[in-house]
Order: C-alpha cells, then structure tokens, then sequence
C-alpha cells in the first residue's frame, strides 16, 4: 500500500516497522497518538511531501522512479542522505560492533572465527567512512554548487571549469555497491559458519545486517536514482545556457 | 559425525572380544556388531552400511564373496582383513589394511584409528563439496591476496579461466569480495589463519 498524508503516522510503523529508522532520520519522535503523516510532519517541520516520497521508496522498492522526488531542493535531499550517512556511522555500526565484540567475548568454542567476523567488519567500516566522506566532501558540494548555477541568471568560468574537472557522471561510475561486503557477511554466518554457543546473539547480529543492508540499499537508489539523474540533468541545462554543446 | 559402525565378524569369540576391548580404547564414539557367519553378514549389509568391517576373509563363503565385494565398493566401506592363517586372503575384497593374529595392541590400534580417521576425513570433505577442487585452488589463491594474472599464471590456466571461475564460485558460495573468500577458505580449512597476510 502507498503511504498518503492522511493515513496515520502509527499505521505506517506498523506496517513495516524498518521505517523507524527513516523516521529518527527526520527527527520524528514516537508517540504520534493518532495523528495523520501529515499533521506529524508539520509538527516536526519536515516537508511533508518529501518524507512521503522517501518512507514509499524505503517501503516499496519498485515505487522508484517518480519524476516528483527529482523536483525537490538538492539540499532537501542531500541534507536526508547526510543524516542517512550519520545513522550508519554514529548508530548502526557501532550497535553492529558492539555485538559481535560481545560474541566475541560469550563464545566459548568459536572465539578465533568471530573475530574473523570482526575483522571483516571493522575492515567494512572503514570502507564504509570512506564512502561516505567521499559523497560529502566531494559529490554533495558539488551538486549544490551545480543547483546554485542552474538558478543563477549568469553562468560565471569558474562554475564551467569545475564542471570540466568533476561531473555527476564520474560519480556515477565511481559510486561503488557498498551494501555488496554486508551480503557476503550475511551469507557466511548463515551458510558456513559452525554455530557459535550464543545462537540469540548470532541472531540478533543477522537481523542487524539485513536492516543495515536494506537501509544502505535504499539509501543508494536515491543516491543514484534521484541525486544524479536531477544532477545530470541541471548540468545539460547550464551547459545550454551557457551557449556550450549539450 | 555420527557413531562409527563396526562390524566384528569372526567365529572365535576369544578374537572377538579381543578386539573389542583394544576398540574400546579409541575416543570414537562406535558401535560393534558381531557376526558370526557369512550368511549373517550379507543379511547385516542387506540392511544396512556400516562404516568399517573388520572380519576373517576366510570365513566368507565362496558364493557370497562376489556380493559382498560389490556392496563393499559401491558403499565404500573400510575393510580390514582379519588374518588368522598366512595362506589365506581374497584378492577379490579391497582390503585397506591387515591384522595379523600375532600382532600387538599397538598396531592393531594403529591400523583401527587409522581407518576411523579417514572416515572422518572423507566425511569433512563431503560437507564442503559445494565448490570443485580446482575451484577450491582458486579461493585459496585469493585468499593468499593473488591477482587474476597471478593465479593464472601459477595455475598454468588463462587470465579468462580464472575470471570465469570466480564467477562460478561467487554464484556458488554467495560471497563476492575477496575478504569474504579469505574467511571462507580459513573455516574451510583451505588455508590457514597465519597464512594470511
Ligand atoms: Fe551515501
Ligand atoms: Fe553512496
């Protein structure tokens, strides 16, 4: 079912309950009683329409591409995938940490292939960080400068020169699979690891994995979905403007 | 692994019991069946496969060796012949190895265990079958932080070849990157823990 802004906030946590991570992206606190998407939204100031197009996206993987998500301000979007980045960084991975480290500690039998684990983790995360410190030191400044330009009346050299240098098709073709290690990590607990003693904990640390999985999977088709296709087409424009070749 | 069935088939229970207790001495887990007659070994594989026979080659009737032979090597089943006489032993029946009436504690355990541990290891090796030798070499080679062209040049085999194996084992296993592969090979023991880096 497509989320609306009149179905009430609560129906859509219990609907797919992943969706409270998006929710804390957007700083909507728990307790809405039976208040409407909307009227939480407008409480909480988030634009209501982008929340709308993002939890659908994050529910229904084949909802994507709508035109509308490409006609929100770029700050809109990059200011969501930024605190996106934050989630990961400063909540999910070290939750995921500190439970493998706990495995590590509880495991009687097994102790020398848990910190296999760990170590493919911590190697992840530094993939990870990278990942992430890329999009925010390099693609998102990029897209607000190449938005700024796009509204400007004139189109100065030096805007035209950055474009030279770096363009959102680089980053196309450089934006990695970084939820790709996650699904070999996923597979090797579930298909070739002897069981560790603490099966709740083994547990509790795959369903960890699949949330993170889907939420950076989600995360990556705005990502590549919505930022670089509006990006693209921003470029095109400028370029028009500026009386250069599309 | 489960339990290491045994069959015990002699007529002397002085032999039977013997051997037995020198079993009895080695930490895994068994059951022993005795028998006491050709026609009642044949009935005992009819049913079921027991992992090892130990048994007196020369006490199995003419007309069942050619069956029991078959059964034998079709299930893969350890043989250990059982010589109480020098001048008897079918050539017919694979034996894996031989114990003499005269021999020691120490060597009728040597050649026991040695037989249980193959089992173990055949079964280890049942378990991982899911990716082929060669394929195995592959991940090893990974695992090792080898390129393509390096391992196609160590394996004697083209840059192509190794690519199309790494697809197969991706597609097998589930796992893509290379550090995945290197946890992989290490739980199965293709390669070990200090071997890497
Ligand atoms: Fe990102
Ligand atoms: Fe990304």
């Amino acid at each position: 079912m497509v989320i609306t802004k009149d179905i009430k906030m609560a129906d859509v946590i219990h609907m797919n309950h992943f969706s409270l991570s998006i929710l804390e992206r957007f700083g909507i606190e728990l307790g809405f009683g039976d208040k409407s998407v909307d009227e939480t939204c407008k409480i909480y100031n988030v634009d209501t329409d982008f929340f709308l197009e993002i939890i659908n996206a994050f529910i229904h993987t084949e909802y994507f591409p709508k035109k509308q998500l490409q006609n929100f301000p770029v700050k809109l979007i990059t200011d969501y995938l930024q605190k996106t980045h934050n989630y990961y960084m400063q909540i999910k991975v070290p939750e995921i940490e500190s439970l493998i480290e706990e495995m590590v500690l509880s495991c009687s039998t097994q102790k020398e292939n848990i910190n296999l684990l760990k170590r493919f983790f911590s190697e992840y995360k530094e993939e990870l960080k990278n990942h992430i410190q890329r999009e925010e030191k390099v693609v998102f400044p990029y897209t607000q400068l190449i938005e700024n330009a796009f509204y400007s009346d004139k189109i100065d050299k030096q805007t035209l020169r950055q474009m030279d240098e770096y363009s959102i098709d680089i980053f196309e073709k450089e934006h990695d699979n970084i939820e790709e290690k996650l699904y070999d990590l996923k597979n090797i607990i579930i298909k070739y690891l002897p069981q560790p003693n603490n099966k709740t904990l083994c547990n509790k640390l795959l369903h960890e994995l699949f949330g993170l999985e889907k939420d950076i999977n989600d995360h990556s088709r705005i990502e590549d979905k919505v930022l670089v296709p509006k990006i693209l087409e921003m470029e095109k424009g400028i370029r028009k403007k500026a009386g250069l070749k599309v | 692994m489960l339990k290491v069935q045994i069959i015990l088939f002699d007529k002397s229970v002085l032999i039977q019991h013997g051997l037995s207790s020198v079993i009895e001495k080695i930490p895994v887990a068994h059951t022993i069946h005795f028998i006491n007659s050709s026609d009642e070994l044949l009935s005992f594989l009819n049913t079921s496969v027991p992992d090892l026979i130990i048994s007196n080659t020369e006490l199995i009737e003419k007309k069942h060796i050619k069956l029991i032979q078959e059964i034998i090597e079709k299930e893969k089943i350890k043989y250990i012949s059982l010589q109480t006489d020098k001048t008897y032993n079918s050539d017919s029946i694979p034996t894996a190895d031989t114990i003499e009436l005269n021999s020691n504690e120490n060597e009728i355990l040597e050649i026991i265990s040695m037989q249980i541990g193959s089992l173990e290891k055949e079964d280890k090796s049942k378990k991982k079958e899911i990716i082929s030798t060669r394929e195995e070499n592959i991940v090893r080679e990974i695992a090792m932080g080898l390129s393509n062209k390096e391992i196609a040049d160590k394996l004697f085999i083209s840059q192509h070849t190794v690519i199309t194996h790494r697809k197969n084992i991706t597609r097998k296993l589930g796992i893509k990157s290379v550090s995945g592969l290197t946890i992989y090979a290490i739980l199965n023991n293709l390669i070990r823990m200090d071997e890497v880096e």
